[in-house]
């Protein structure tokens, strides 16, 4: 029988104790448990359910990470908002401080510690310049946007150096604006504008490397709107094309960085179901991952700050407005026993 | 053998269904706690274990459409520009 030594031309390590980072494929002997074993990757990526929020609600905003987020106002039914902010702990959704008013068809960003909150409005109003920030547990009045905006999706990066990008101004015309501003947690101040109109698009990354994708394009309710597949990438003065989309896509989630992004969920049109497909995103190019969302969700709550391998998704239409949480986990390896006979 | 085994069970939050349940069946949520989920050992057994009520295709079909309709009649009745900011809810068909 030909042994590891002969096949590998390296002895196999006999120690006490797994090791602390062991590589890929790598293998040893643990003396403890007897066991011969190896480091491989096992796990794909998958989403699995997080706790309820006590409301369900879309169009809301959100922030923090998969263990401490943030979801704020939103609609429960389309025809109201809510003021209400829910704190999740990773495992269950408690009330927060509420808003100063009802609001939805928001964004957020920021920590659960430290949450911003911009534009939406308070059905049937639409847009506004409205901003918030939260400590943790009570919601205080910011800098003014220079321009109204609504629809979620747009806001990323921290509650001092937060940007906004597009939306909607329902019901003016035309709907969807290009308007970008920078928020530096005391004022905003416009910077260079979207190429085009965009709104409903997913977002992730920060400030000075922000990332935008997908969306609407919605220039006058007289005209079909169209659907977009096309990413931008932000370098803190400049917008320029990235990868676009296996598909077009609007009202879909993000997380991550400008270089490491997923995207999830959203809707491809005016009436076509909504989608359960995870996108990645290198900084070059997007893939199709192979977790998908169990029910296609779109108008969710989500995080731009949570990592691209951690990132956490909340409520919104799938097509009933919903409560439920989504939580995704990366690929992962694991260490794993080599049974031979 | 059939693909799929269909049932309904209501959604308790976290661990209800986990990143290894994904891993080992195909499983996807519908409106009115309709669930879908792989004909295999484990899916029927998590199917059991959360008191689902097994349904013929047909009988999950029915209750999918009963909700969808019940949100496009919602939906029906919002303002003008409350529609612009959203679209109708679209049926769904179970696979």
């Amino acid at each position: 029988m030909a042994s590891y030594n002969t096949i590998k031309g390296l002895t196999v390590k006999y120690l006490s104790a797994d090791p602390a980072n062991p590589e890929d494929g790598q293998v040893w002997y643990n003396s403890t448990t007897g066991n011969l074993r190896v480091e491989g990757m096992v796990l794909a990526g998958s989403w699995a359910s997080g706790g309820n929020m006590s409301t369900a609600r879309y169009q809301l905003g959100g922030a923090g990470t998969q263990t401490a987020a943030l979801a704020i106002g939103g609609s429960p039914n389309g025809s109201s908002s809510t003021s209400a902010t829910e704190e999740y702990g990773g495992t269950a959704w408690t009330g927060g401080g509420s808003l100063p008013g009802a609001i939805s068809y928001t964004a957020g960003c920021g920590t659960q510690t430290a949450g911003l909150q911009a534009g939406g409005a308070n059905i049937p109003a639409f847009a506004s310049t409205t901003t918030n920030e939260y400590d943790g547990s009570s919601w205080t009045g910011g800098g003014a946007l220079n321009t109204a905006t609504g629809t979620t999706g747009q806001l990323m990066g921290s509650q001092t150096a937060g940007l906004i990008t597009g939306g909607d101004i329902v019901p003016g015309v035309p709907r969807g604006i290009a308007n970008v501003e920078e928020y530096n947690g005391t004022a905003w101040t416009a910077v260079t504008a979207l190429p085009a109109v965009r709104q409903d698009q997913g977002t992730s990354g920060i400030q000075t490397a922000a990332l935008v994708f997908g969306g609407l394009q919605d220039t006058n309710p007289a005209t079909p709107n169209t659907v977009l597949s096309s990413t931008l990438e932000y370098d803190g003065s400049s917008w320029t094309a990235g990868g676009s989309l296996p598909a077009a896509r609007k009202n879909l989630g993000g997380s991550g960085t400008q270089t490491a992004s997923l995207g999830y969920g959203g809707n491809p049109g005016a009436t076509p179901t909504n989608v359960n497909i995870t996108l990645d995103y290198n900084g070059t190019a997007w893939s199709v991952n192979p977790a998908t969302l169990v029910a296609g969700t779109q108008r969710a709550g989500y995080s731009t700050t949570a990592p691209s391998t951690a990132a956490i998704m909340f409520g919104g239409v799938n097509p009933s407005i919903t409560a439920a949480t989504e939580e995704y986990n990366g690929p992962s390896t694991q260490i794993k026993n080599i049974t031979t006979s | 053998m059939a693909l799929f085994i269909y049932g309904t069970a209501t959604n308790t939050g976290k661990g209800f269904f986990t990143h290894q349940d994904r891993q080992n069946f195909y499983l996807s949520g519908h409106p009115a706690n309709v669930w879908v989920v792989g004909n295999n050992e484990k899916g029927a057994l998590w199917l059991a274990e959360k008191n689902g009520v097994e349904k013929t295709k047909s009988e999950a079909q029915a209750l999918v459409t009963a909700e969808v309709e019940a949100a496009q009649a919602a939906w029906d009745l919002l303002s003008d520009e409350q529609k612009a900011m959203s679209h109708r809810p679209s049926q769904i068909t179970l696979p």
